[in-house]
């Protein structure tokens, strides 16, 4: 299940992917990621709470993606798309549940939580709890 | 906020049609045990039983043994959690994105307007 939000900003694309990817002027209080697929980093939200971030896909311009999860919870899925249009670039926010998560990622997503029994797979890399 | 396993485990059961129909089913009262469940849709009473398990998993569905058949009932209460997790996780997603409007908003260097 997914949650979507977005929002359209009055600059190019290019111009927004520069405001997208510096995090800390609306997503992080503090923590850099390394804008490369595999990445990883420490990431302290405004609210305070703190996420371990993978990142997933990085296409400048098009879409940056990666997996979080808080200590003890599990890894969701955040893609964070541009699409230009007239008068501006759409920035359009989903983050995904695990369900459907590639098998690469097995170990983001058997984090604490899910204990001994972790996950095996079902069809073509479709992760569901043991 | 981050999903915890209650969550996922709800968005995992609710992720299949099959089981989507199963626990419409059950809910509505049209159907309660894996007999007459396996009767209403076309998968068989194998698949059945992993699907209504992996709803009984998820607390989406609560199993009464009693004799020879189970008969399942919804409890819908996870359900409602895992709404108001995405209820709650969209709240921050807007605040998140309305900073970013902000920070555009205030200047962005050399960036032009579109």
């Amino acid at each position: 299940m997914d949650v979507t939000r977005e929002i359209t900003l009055p600059l190019e694309p290019e111009a927004a992917w520069d405001a997208v990817v510096d995090l800390e002027r609306w997503l992080t209080e503090d923590g850099a990621l390394l804008l490369e697929p595999g990445a990883e980093g420490e990431l302290t939200l405004r609210d305070g709470e703190t996420r371990r971030a993978t990142v997933q896909d990085v296409r400048p311009g098009e879409l940056l993606s990666f997996w979080w999860h808080a200590p003890d919870a599990l890894a969701t899925l955040v893609e964070v798309r541009l699409v230009g249009i007239d008068d501006g670039t759409r920035v359009v926010v989903v983050e995904s549940g695990y369900a459907g998560a590639p098998v690469c990622h097995a170990h983001v997503l058997a984090g604490p939580g899910w204990g001994p029994a972790l996950l095996r797979l079902r069809g073509a890399g479709e992760l569901v709890p043991a | 906020m981050s999903a915890g396993e209650p969550e996922q485990a709800v968005f995992a059961a609710l992720a299949d049609p099959t089981r989507r129909a199963l626990l419409r089913s059950i809910a509505s009262g049209e159907a309660c045990t894996p007999t007459e469940l396996a009767a209403l849709l076309p998968v068989s009473r194998q698949a059945v039983s992993k699907h209504l398990a992996l709803l009984e998993r998820a607390q989406l569905v609560d199993a009464e043994r009693s004799g020879r058949e189970v008969r399942f009932r919804a409890t819908p209460a996870p359900l409602g959690d895992a709404i108001g997790w995405m209820t709650a996780v969209g709240a921050q997603w807007d605040d998140r994105l309305a900073a970013l409007g902000r920070a555009v908003a205030r200047g962005h260097g050399d960036a032009g307007p579109a």
